[in-house]
């Protein structure tokens, strides 16, 4: 499966900077209450990815973006934008301590509807 | 003038509070004292009526979390030692101030949450007051057990508390689900290190606040901060004898890799997508049985949907769908959204910009893969300061199970109706996700209620009812929504180990050397 995956500016500048900091990365979006469907981003000695998560694309030449639940085909259709935000979260993200996080969300549009 | 006495309200309100002893700050609660974090540093929590700041709280560091640690280890063995008797009776006393402190507990919950006052006073706050009894009363009744192994020899078994404990608190019920898990835990004579999620910290301080003194030192701490600095802290650390998490599923899936290096117990519960199943003779007569299970469709709302067993997936027989859906529409347009200090409002605003940010994209997302909206979609425009509240109008689709509003947790008052001709398509269509934690089935006849709840693979099926949450019924969930079972006794044996003395009564030696 390859999604096309689109990196904001400040998204890539801020996975350039962790990846200096932690090493190697990956985003894994899971499912689930709270603050399910969400990118965590994860040292990838840190993380076991497993047979049921599906590898959707690449946000850089090397970290991988898993999806660990939900309709991976449907999602890969259409495309993520993968971008950052400021505020405080309880994510066990790496980003999370600097006081901004990961957000996925559709390409709307990119189906060809709006 | 809406902006006025809107304002005045929620003003009005923290001002009681504060009269009634709450604080603008509170530091982390740790061995019994308000402990300043390392780091120095707060962060504020804003109400989601209207993102206003209400209180700070510490913004700790790992550093933190070994001194909450550091409190609870040279107490664990006295505590662990104290008498069940003494230990019910300290958790009867708890009970007792959280009752007589209910309505500032409710109006602190509702302003920080944002969930409607009606439910924190009839619901979070009872039910929060009856766990303490519950478990009060489980620990009176425990026992060991014996077994006869042959006429000399005889196998004890004690239960014994885990020591050190770690929880980390959701934000969706936050003292509610703080309660479910320190009772049992502190019942069974452990001590607790928890953290409560950073949207949601004040009623769990409060309760530190009210409580703390009837416990010895060191018992429960309380830290607050980011998740992925002290929750992450707590998790992984070696000091602690067992976690309970409940949140989402990657953060779930982490906390069992750091329990796996200490080799630790763990209990996750880690959300749902319950089917709610309703068979066509609901409709055989317009009566109170109907009445009641139009509300029961209706319940996806109730926590403004933020809640792990919200009956999100909506299953209606084919052949009541039109006149069943026309009446179900007509029930969720009648839920009234607005302040939730208000004790009409049936609906308040998500918990955070997060949130609702999200619920807007899976609305889209529903909208885009042909999804058909009934009633709602949008935001909900309160006006005047409420304008920058998170509030969503209640939302029903009409669609199909493989759709992703239908497979994924939106964790908002949003419900995915679909249609099913046979109880066996029910039953399929209700175990076709990932998920199950709850499940809903509503029939006049008792043979389609009790097969669908046998078959349903989800740790609770709520029959002719939804969304109750007594004190003695097990809940937890199947598959990907976790394991281990709370609020009944059972979850004891998740805070105890077990102590097996075998005796042997014999003089004579066993005769192999």
């Amino acid at each position: 499966m390859s999604a096309d995956i689109e990196v904001t500016a400040r998204a890539a500048a801020l996975l350039k900077e962790l990846k200096e900091r932690h090493g190697a990365l990956l985003f894994h979006q899971g499912g689930g209450c709270c603050d399910g469907s969400v990118p965590l981003c994860l040292k990838q000695n840190e993380f076991r990815i497993g047979s049921r998560d599906t590898l959707l694309g690449f946000v850089d030449e090397d970290t991988p973006f898993y999806l660990g639940s939900g309709q991976p085909e449907q999602v890969a259709q259409r495309g993520l934008v993968l971008d950052v935000v400021d505020g405080d979260t309880d994510r066990f993200s790496v980003e999370a301590a600097d006081g901004v996080y990961f957000v996925s969300r559709p390409q709307w549009g990119a189906c060809g509807k709006e | 003038m809406a902006t006025a006495v809107n304002q005045s309200s929620i003003q009005d309100v923290l001002e009681t509070l504060h009269k009634a002893g709450v604080r603008s700050r509170y530091e982390n609660y740790i061995g019994g004292k308000w402990v300043p974090p390392t780091t120095g540093r707060y962060f504020v929590s804003q109400s989601p009526i209207n993102a206003e700041p209400i209180c700070e709280f510490a913004r700790s560091g790992p550093a933190d979390v070994e001194k909450a640690l550091d409190a609870a280890h040279a107490v664990r063995e006295k505590w662990g030692h104290t008498s069940p008797a003494d230990r019910a009776t300290i958790l009867l006393k708890i009970a007792d101030v959280v009752e007589q402190n209910l309505e500032t507990l409710a109006l602190a919950e509702t302003l920080d949450n944002g969930k409607p006052i009606r439910e924190t006073r009839a619901a979070d706050m009872p039910l929060t007051v009856d766990h303490f009894r519950y478990f009060a009363a489980c620990i009176r009744a425990e026992e060991g057990a014996l077994s006869d192994i042959d006429n000399d020899t005889v196998a004890y078994h004690f239960k014994e508390p885990l020591g050190v404990v770690g929880q980390i608190i959701p934000w969706n019920f936050p003292l509610l689900m703080a309660a479910w898990k320190l009772a049992p835990a502190l019942a069974a004579g452990n001590c607790v290190v928890i953290k409560p999620a950073s949207n949601t910290p004040l009623s769990l301080m409060l309760f530190a606040q009210l409580v703390g003194d009837l416990l010895p030192p060191g018992v429960l701490n309380v830290v607050t901060g980011p998740g992925g600095e002290i929750g992450k802290a707590l998790a992984s650390n070696k000091r602690i004898a067992k976690i309970a998490f409940t949140g989402e599923t990657t953060t779930g899936r982490l906390i069992m890799q750091y329990a796996s290096e200490p080799i630790i117990p763990q209990t996750l519960e880690l959300g749902g997508k319950s089917p709610n199943i309703f068979f066509a003779d609901v409709m055989d007569a317009d009566d109170d049985f109907l009445d009641k299970t139009l509300e029961g469709f209706a319940l996806f709302a109730l926590n403004k949907g933020e809640v792990c067993t919200c009956p999100s997936r909506a299953l209606v027989q084919e052949s009541i769908y039109d006149k069943f859906m026309e009446r179900a529409v007509a029930r969720v347009k009648k839920i009234k959204v607005a302040n939730p200090l208000d004790p009409t409002s049936m609906m308040g605003p998500q918990v955070s910009k997060e949130q609702i940010t999200k619920i807007l994209d899976y609305i889209r997302i529903g909208r885009e893969e042909g999804a058909q909206c009934l009633t709602g979609g949008e935001r909900a425009h309160l006006g005047g300061d409420m304008e920058n509240g998170y509030f969503m109008e209640p939302t029903v689709f009409a669609g199909d199970n493989k759709m992703r509003v239908f497979q994924e947790e939106i964790f908002g008052p949003v419900v995915s109706v679909t249609k099913f001709k046979t109880l066996e398509e029910a039953i399929e269509i209700g175990n076709d996700t990932p998920y199950g934690l709850g499940s809903g089935v509503w029939s006049r006849n008792m043979n389609n209620t009790y097969r669908v709840g046998r078959e349903i693979k989800a740790g609770r099926c709520w029959t002719n009812c939804y969304h109750v949450y007594p004190a003695g019924a097990a809940f937890g969930g199947y598959k990907e929504s976790g394991f281990g079972r709370e609020t009944h006794k059972m979850i004891l044996d998740h805070y105890q180990q077990t102590k097996n003395l075998l005796v042997s009564y014999s003089t004579k030696a066993m005769g192999f050397f």
